[in-house]
């Protein structure tokens, strides 16, 4: 277990250093100059370069480069090109968004999906099976920002249940959760297509194997012979692919809270890529990074509880 | 106590009564897979269905709890536990029966025992789906069980899961669930046919052993007549759906019958002495559309005539309990 941990932890720092050195190298390879941007195209050749050495873009690549990593290290994010304030307040500000609307999104995709992943199962080609075929097809084929407009269109312009424009910053727990519930239905109705899906072909798989039926012949009602040894199985391949879709998850997330007008990580991270506030990207994108790696541990970690035959050693 | 022949009107009725149980396949044309079996079983009685692979018996086996595939249609036919037809129960009853008054093991133990779950808490549910104690009381009896099916340190056994334990001890694992409400019946389908032959002889001992002291009865499933000789007082043998024949072990054993029975006595390998052949039958089980309209086992008997092909044999009963179907046994000109 120790020794686990510790390959993990080793393997997510090598993964966000590649993460944070691809994202620094790659943001100076698009054609766009901070400087212009933040200036505007009227600025004069003095004030240009006056801005470029103050942030430091004159310098080197390879130096730009080593000051980056080295300030991140020790956890310095270091401050916004655009406006000079530090970094990490600002992320640390928005992340419990983010963070409330992945798991909110996830709540909805479990709730939704495992129950009818497992019925569409157990009547396996009838009306509710179809029906849950139709819903996962459907799933897939709508991008994530479209059904986001398409629920405000339905739920807060023609129904008027819920608001267009989203204030968040102040307000009641009750009005957070108000505000919650388009954005997590759009994000975890996507979500809820792939479980189903997973769901019903686990199951279907699991459903035919031989404990089943010794759980059968013991008497055991339905209900229990689904949840407490069918399902039970299902849950490892479940949750991986949870797991492997936290990645899109959390970029369906910038989607939805740039629909939703919703503070976030996704929202300052299109803020900072429209203004080319290098520093921001790359903070930003790292913090992304470790979100991802630390879900997969999780993941990975779960495994233990999951299945008994799994050791970590 | 066993009884093979039906029951009269003055006997309690058997244990477990087979009638003219007939399952197909789902849907018009559908094979026959279990055609018009009958047999009986009496409290305390152990009978062996014999047969080889998809003569119909594990479905009949699995019948009696209605556990088979859905697929399988029930066409006709009815199984009476005590005098209750468990095909025609409803669902709550029929879950009584299933772990309650019926036990049942499976062929593979690899399988047969969920993998997520310790062994102890497998019993244990099992327990609590029948009697009314509590979660610490059915952890005790499932302690009890684990030992009473031989598993040392049974205590300590409870708590592990299903891969740390060998075959062996899996199927004594299911053993002791399927015991675990002290049922009237044992079902035991090819319970040994995927363990090591050390192991199919210690699990045959601990059924006779556990059927002896807690005076149930065992119906058990097998392809291998030799293994369940001293165990099974009755045998019935199927081929392609059918019985072929039934009687007492000893009888069928000192003189087999059906042609079929004594191709499958004769291919036993000899223990006594060195053979450089193994003794086989020839030919294969026919399939639904090479079955022929006569005995079904006319396309590999020795012995067929003509009329074996065009015409089915019925189960004639014989003194003494003994059945077979078989034209040339009815002349006296077979076996």
């Amino acid at each position: 277990m120790r020794r686990f941990l510790i390959r993990r932890l080793l393997s997510a720092i090598v993964i966000v250093w590649a993460v944070a050195t691809i994202v620094f190298f790659s943001m100076r390879i698009i054609p766009a100059d901070p400087a212009e941007v933040v200036l505007g195209e009227h600025a004069s050749a003095e004030s240009l370069a006056a801005f470029r050495r103050q942030a430091g873009l004159d310098q080197p690549l390879l130096a730009q480069y080593w000051d980056f990593i080295s300030r991140a290290v020790v956890g310095d994010l270091g401050q916004s090109l655009v406006n000079n304030a530090e970094i990490a307040p600002q992320i640390w500000f928005v992340l419990p968004y983010t963070v409330v609307l992945a798991f909110a999104s996830l709540g909805v995709g479990i709730l939704i999906g495992i129950p009818i992943g497992v019925l569409a199962a157990v009547r396996r080609n009838s009306w509710i099976d179809l029906a849950s075929r139709c819903f996962a097809l459907l799933g897939f084929s709508f991008p994530a920002f479209y059904l986001g407009v398409a629920l405000l269109l339905l739920f807060s312009i023609w129904l008027g249940w819920f608001p267009v424009m989203h204030s968040i910053r102040f307000g009641t727990w009750a009005e957070h959760l108000y505000k919650l519930v388009l954005p997590a239905l759009s994000l975890g109705l996507i979500q809820a297509a792939y479980i189903t899906r997973l769901t019903r072909s686990t199951m279907l798989e699991e459903l035919r194997k031989d404990y089943v039926r010794t759980a059968l012949a013991k008497g055991l009602t339905m209900r229990r012979v689904l949840f407490n040894h069918g399902l039970r199985n299902a849950l490892v391949p479940i949750v991986t692919a949870i797991g492997l879709y936290a990645g899109s998850s959390l970029g369906g997330a910038i989607l939805t809270e740039t629909v939703f007008n919703r503070p976030g990580l996704g929202k300052l991270l299109v803020g900072a890529i429209a203004q080319r506030d290098y520093n921001l990207i790359q903070a930003g994108l790292i913090v992304f990074a470790l979100v991802i790696v630390a879900v997969n541990l999780a993941i990975d970690l779960s495994y233990g509880f999951l299945d008994p035959r799994v050791k970590h050693d | 106590m066993s009884g093979l022949a039906p029951a009269s009107a003055s006997s309690p009725p058997p244990l477990l009564s087979v009638r003219n149980l007939s399952i197909a396949v789902e849907g018009a044309g559908g094979q026959t897979v279990v055609d018009r079996v009958s047999f009986d079983l009496g409290e305390g009685g152990v009978l062996g269905i014999v047969g080889e692979s998809g003569c119909g018996k594990s479905v009949t086996a699995m019948s009696v709890l209605r556990l088979n595939n859905p697929a399988l249609r029930l066409r006709g036919g009815e199984i009476l536990l005590a005098g209750e037809d468990l095909l025609r129960a409803s669902e709550a009853r029929i879950r009584a029966v299933r772990g309650g008054e019926v036990g049942m093991i499976f062929q593979e133990p690899m399988t047969s025992l969920n993998p997520v779950l310790a062994v102890g808490d497998q019993i244990v549910e099992a327990i609590l789906a029948h009697r009314p104690i509590g979660a610490r009381a059915a952890r005790e009896a499932a302690i009890e069980l684990l030992g009473l099916v031989g598993i040392p340190l049974p205590a300590r056994r409870v708590a592990s899961y299903p891969h740390q334990l060998s075959g062996g001890m899996r199927q004594r694992v299911m053993i002791a669930m399927a015991l675990s409400c002290r049922p009237r019946l044992l079902i035991a389908d090819e319970p040994t046919t995927a363990l090591d032959v050390t192991i199919q002889a210690q699990i045959i001992d601990l059924l006779r052993r556990l059927q002896r002291e807690l005076g149930m009865a065992v119906m058990i499933i097998t392809h291998d007549l030799g293994l369940i000789a001293d165990f099974a007082a009755d045998v019935v043998v199927m081929y392609a759906g059918k019985v072929v024949e039934r009687g007492a072990t000893r009888d069928l054993f000192r003189q087999p019958l059906h042609p079929y029975t004594e191709r499958l006595l004769a291919s036993i390998p000899p223990l006594d002495r060195d053979v450089d052949r193994l003794t086989t039958i020839p030919g294969t089980v026919p399939s639904a559309r090479t079955m022929p309209s006569g005995c079904r086992f006319s396309t590999r008997c020795p012995l067929a005539e003509a009329r074996c092909r065009e015409t089915e044999p019925p189960l004639r009963t014989m003194p003494g309990g003994r059945a077979v179907a078989c034209h040339l046994v009815a002349e006296g000109r077979a076996a």
